[in-house]
């Protein structure tokens, strides 16, 4: 099947290689035929401003592998984004940490991308590599994302729970820059304490662990680090409740939580909608969460693709300006906005 | 076992500071900090957790007082160890925030953290610290920079620290709450 035949589909969600657990199949699984439904079970999707309990789920009404062939033509997709007000908010932020209020708050903008479609973009995401958790959703009640996001949200397989959130970033010329960062390095400590903090909520008395504290994700726009925590699910707790603690996920609120929410609602133009949110599969006692970063969702003027980064103290409004078109560079050509960098 | 009273703060790291304590979940009560007054009589230990903004505005000041004077032992981490200082006299500055950041600590010789003395990374999230510590209370571990990382009182058993036991990246931090759960119990 072909991207184009997927996009005369009426509902399905195609879910690339990261979303079966195996990380050397090249395979994806095709879920079809989508009805909405309350059971546990499903496709979840939930967005950065609805509570975790408010998580909608489609019963899948077919399920197959599929190996989609990637025969869209590449296009180019132009993008707009408006960097106005987005330097003084930084400067607001930081106006707050220095009085304790906040440690780090993820501060994102919203580009436009008015001649895509959700084929053209897939493939754009898609081209020099396919993201670990790639995906393009089209639900019966029309919304549509396609999501090229690398970030793990929450995985849930036998009793363990692992998240991997992803802070830190650099064009892959600066790897190098990276490593030495103590800006990227406290950005990813911090969300790497508090996702410890919200995995605690959910798993047994001292089982959570950080497994890896800073390891390297090389996407082909930019190289980013992530850190790698489990813990032993609480025998009464399954994947409703992970999603109930962690959501939002601290990589995309900022630290401590709610006082990055209550910025992050002050200082961004407008709600965040599903960018952000999370998009996840639950069979039974298993689930595998991605957050919706790097995700493109239709909305009624065309296309929007959110990108943002983690302010700290050490944050420059100009180079988190040149980070979020890095991000925006694994989908688009940035039409409007370089000229203000 | 002591019966231990944690005052949180809308902080993400609560529960981090909760699992590294030397105590089991059963005998420990989570209170807010209007709710502490009234509750603390009932328990042995008081933990003021960390969390953002200030020690005044988060209420926290003369609640660490009120407790530490009646001999309750209490711990304050973070935003609760600048509650312990500004209830005894020290004062709270602003200095480059650090959230985020290891450093090493040089620990002196402290009666409420036995067998801690030296050097030790610390995991740090704050902007703001205590200085001019004055009796009594008394500076036991500093960074390079001269900000405080702990004190302790010259009898009573009250200990804070300005870094993060809890985190990841403090190597011994559950080594050191061990320590002073010890330390004022003997």
């Amino acid at each position: 099947m072909n991207l184009s035949e997927l996009e005369r589909m009426p509902s399905f969600a195609l879910l690339g290689p990261g979303w079966s657990g195996a990380s050397t199949t090249e395979g994806w699984t095709l879920l079809s035929d989508l009805q909405e439904h309350t059971g546990p079970d499903g496709l979840v999707l939930l967005g950065f401003e609805d509570a975790a309990d408010a998580a909608r789920t489609w019963r899948a009404g077919s399920e197959c592998s599929v190996q989609p062939v990637l025969d869209v033509p590449q296009s180019v997709v132009n993008a707009s984004i408006s960097r106005e007000g987005y330097d003084a908010s930084v400067c607001a932020i930081q106006a707050a940490i220095r009085a304790g209020d906040v440690y780090q708050v993820c501060l994102t903008r919203q580009a436009a991308l008015p001649s895509a479609s959700g084929a053209a973009l897939l493939r754009q995401l898609c081209a020099r590599g396919v993201p670990a958790y790639a995906a393009w959703v089209r639900l019966p009640d029309g919304t549509e994302l396609v999501s090229g996001s690398p970030e793990l949200f929450f995985r849930v397989a036998d009793g363990i729970v692992h998240t991997m959130p992803m802070k830190g970033t650099a064009a892959p010329e600066r790897e190098a820059e990276l490593d030495s960062s103590e800006k990227d390095c406290a950005e990813l400590a911090m969300i790497t304490d508090l996702l410890r903090n919200d995995l605690r909520a959910v798993c047994e008395p001292k089982t959570v662990c950080v497994q890896n504290a800073r390891m390297k994700v090389r996407l082909s726009y930019a190289v980013q680090t992530v850190s790698h925590i489990t813990g032993t699910l609480a025998a009464s707790n399954g994947p409703r409740d992970v999603l109930q603690a962690l959501h939002p996920g601290g990589s995309i609120t900022g630290a401590p939580k709610l006082a990055a929410i209550e910025k992050i609602r002050l200082l961004e133009p407008g709600p965040r909608g599903l960018y952000t949110g999370a998009l996840g599969l639950v069979r039974g006692p298993h689930a595998v969460f991605s957050l919706l970063i790097r995700t493109a969702v239709k909305a009624r003027d065309g296309w929007h693709y959110g990108v943002g980064g983690g302010v700290t103290i050490d944050s420059v409004p100009r180079d988190e300006w040149a980070e979020m078109l890095v991000k925006l560079s694994a989908v688009a050509r940035v039409e409007h906005g370089q000229a203000t960098l | 076992m002591p019966r231990v009273l944690f005052v949180e703060n809308h902080c993400s790291f609560t529960w981090n500071l909760i699992d590294a304590l030397p105590v089991s979940r059963a005998d420990l009560r989570v209170c807010n900090a209007p709710e502490a007054e009234a509750l603390s009589s009932q328990y042995d230990v008081l933990v003021l957790g960390p969390g953002p903004t200030d020690p005044v505005r988060a209420g926290l000041v003369q609640l660490a007082h009120n407790a530490a004077i009646r001999g309750m032992p209490v711990l304050g981490v973070c935003l609760g160890h600048q509650a312990l200082g500004l209830a005894f006299g020290a004062q709270l500055t602003r200095g480059a925030p650090m959230h985020g950041k290891v450093r090493a600590a040089t620990f002196e010789r402290a009666r409420l953290l036995p067998g801690i003395e030296g050097a030790h990374d610390v995991m740090r999230y704050h902007s703001l610290r205590l200085e001019h510590v004055v009796p009594p209370l008394r500076v036991v571990a500093r960074c390079e920079d001269g900000a405080v990382m702990a004190v302790e009182h010259e009898s009573l058993p009250v200990l804070g620290l300005q870094f993060h036991p809890d985190s990841y990246a403090t190597p011994h931090g559950a080594r050191m709450l061990s320590a002073f759960f010890e330390a004022f119990r003997s």
